[in-house]
């Protein structure tokens, strides 16, 4: 029974800190999924000049999720066309699909902040907010990489001691 | 055309405006907002002056709105101060302009907007028609007014009837250069107005290119354009008459008097292009037909 306990107590702290880990991953992956959806919103409104719920609609088809179905909720809002501008529109679902996301408090800041910047004058001042937000994205990308090297291995072996150190406190 | 909502054209702001001051979609003819200062709406015939002031932040969300929140997908047509609609409709801008090697690159801090609703009347050609045909042939046509009597209503109502065709007039292919969509109305490339079963409409095209492209490519018998103007367009008309095709136009002005002060236009009314010349007057209502008079000036209504 005792070693029964003490293989749940490590296999728990254990997989909270793969958990850990893997959220790092995650939030890479998103923020790569990211660059891709700017690289295909920049060549719809580049050479196509795609209106953006077309462009939306585009974009979500060549995307996975989570980010799939926030490209085609907010294309089908924008059809609707209800009377609500597009950062609002933008905002709403962003906000909605959060829940799904792994990104940091400020990766969804600067995510809205896009929202704000579409539906500019002509398209170099379009691309230029693409633009834009590609660097920061780049930035942000660059840091988590960074940072995911030493903290993964740090949260595993978080996760296995804390659990040794809780059994061994018990015992 | 006018099966579509006209207040969904508009963001939640400019639409509960519209409705709580008793607006009905089908009588509006006008909206004209600017930054600071009040709303103004022609509705019915008549304008009303709104106690409803936007900012410029506001103006531009509008913009932005009636734009499909993608602006940067019309800035060819921005560029020459104007935003087309579905239905047809059309929104005049104004604001600053950015030039780039002295001409206009695009127009920035739009602070005007003219919002013009197109407005398909059938028959309203039906009293004109019948003057512009010499026996079973059609007379090279210009319609002339000042803006906002009707013209292209008109030009519409007449390509229509006369691609369908009636009892004594066998229907004609029509070729028509819709270079700010507000004749066809299209969208994506399909009319939403009816100008007709023998109508190949070319939209968004400009005028003097497009002429050129129907008469090579669609083979009409007619030809229509709107608001012609510069030297390009003129030429243009002069090689589709000369190609066997009638000529369907308008253009801006009041009197014949301003139009023989044209350049290029003085020079084809004086040598007798036109065969008929069509003149619009607002005294009642926009469409309002004055005067017909034949290519020597002629009145041909008697």
């Amino acid at each position: 029974m005792r070693w029964i306990g003490i293989f749940c107590i490590l296999a728990g702290t254990g997989g909270i800190g793969l958990r850990m880990a893997q959220e790092l991953d995650l939030r890479i992956r998103e923020l790569q999924l990211l660059q891709q959806i700017v690289l295909l919103l920049n060549g719809e409104i580049r050479y196509l000049h795609r209106p953006l719920p077309e462009a939306f609609g585009s974009v979500a088809e060549q995307t996975e999720p989570p980010f799939r179905n926030f490209l085609l909720r907010t294309a089908e809002d924008l059809r609707r066309r209800n009377g609500q501008s597009a950062r609002l529109i933008w905002g709403r679902n962003l906000k909605s699909c959060s829940g799904e996301l792994h990104l940091t408090v400020q990766d969804l800041r600067e995510l809205g902040e896009l929202g704000a910047m579409l539906g500019c004058l002509d398209v170099k001042q379009q691309l230029g907010a693409l633009d834009y937000y590609q660097e920061n994205l780049n930035r942000a990308l660059d840091d988590a990489v960074e940072d995911a090297k030493g903290r993964k291995k740090l949260y595993r072996y978080l996760g296995i001691l804390s659990g040794v150190a809780v059994v061994i406190f018990i015992l | 055309m006018k099966e579509h909502n006209i207040f969904s054209l508009f963001p939640g702001m400019l639409r509960e405006t519209l409705v709580c001051a008793g607006f009905r979609q089908e009588d509006l003819q006008e909206i004209r907002i600017r930054a600071e200062r009040p709303l103004i709406v022609r509705s019915g015939g008549r304008e009303r002056v709104l106690e409803r002031y936007f900012t410029g932040e506001e103006v531009g969300e509008i913009l932005a709105y009636l734009g499909n929140y993608s602006l940067y997908a019309w800035e060819d047509e921005i560029r020459q101060g104007f935003l087309s609609l579905p239905g047809g409709h059309r929104v005049g801008l104004a604001g600053k302009t950015v030039l780039e090697d002295g001409r206009v690159h695009t127009l920035t801090e739009i602070s005007s907007l003219n919002i013009r609703f197109a407005h398909e009347v059938r028959g309203c050609a039906d009293t004109v028609l019948p003057y512009l045909w010499e026996g079973r042939r059609l007379c090279h046509t210009l319609f002339v007014s000042a803006p906002g009597r009707g013209k292209t209503t008109l030009l519409r109502d007449c390509i229509r009837q006369i691609s369908d065709g009636d009892s004594s007039h066998p229907g004609m292919t029509v070729g028509l250069v819709d270079e700010r969509s507000e004749i066809a109305g299209s969208f994506r490339g399909i009319p939403g107005n009816d100008v007709g079963l023998r109508t190949d409409v070319l939209d968004a095209c400009p005028k003097a290119e497009g002429l050129m492209m129907l008469i090579r490519s669609m083979a009409p018998d007619v030809v229509a354009v709107d608001e012609v103007g510069s030297p390009a367009d003129l030429a243009a008309m002069r090689h589709a008459m000369n190609c066997g095709c009638v000529l369907l136009a308008t253009v801006h002005g009041d009197s014949m008097e301003e139009l023989r002060r044209k350049p290029v236009l003085g020079e084809m009314v004086e040598a007798a292009f036109f065969e008929r010349y069509v003149l619009l007057e607002n005294r009642i209502a926009p469409g309002c037909v004055g005067q017909i008079l034949d290519g020597q000036c002629r009145d041909v209504k008697g």
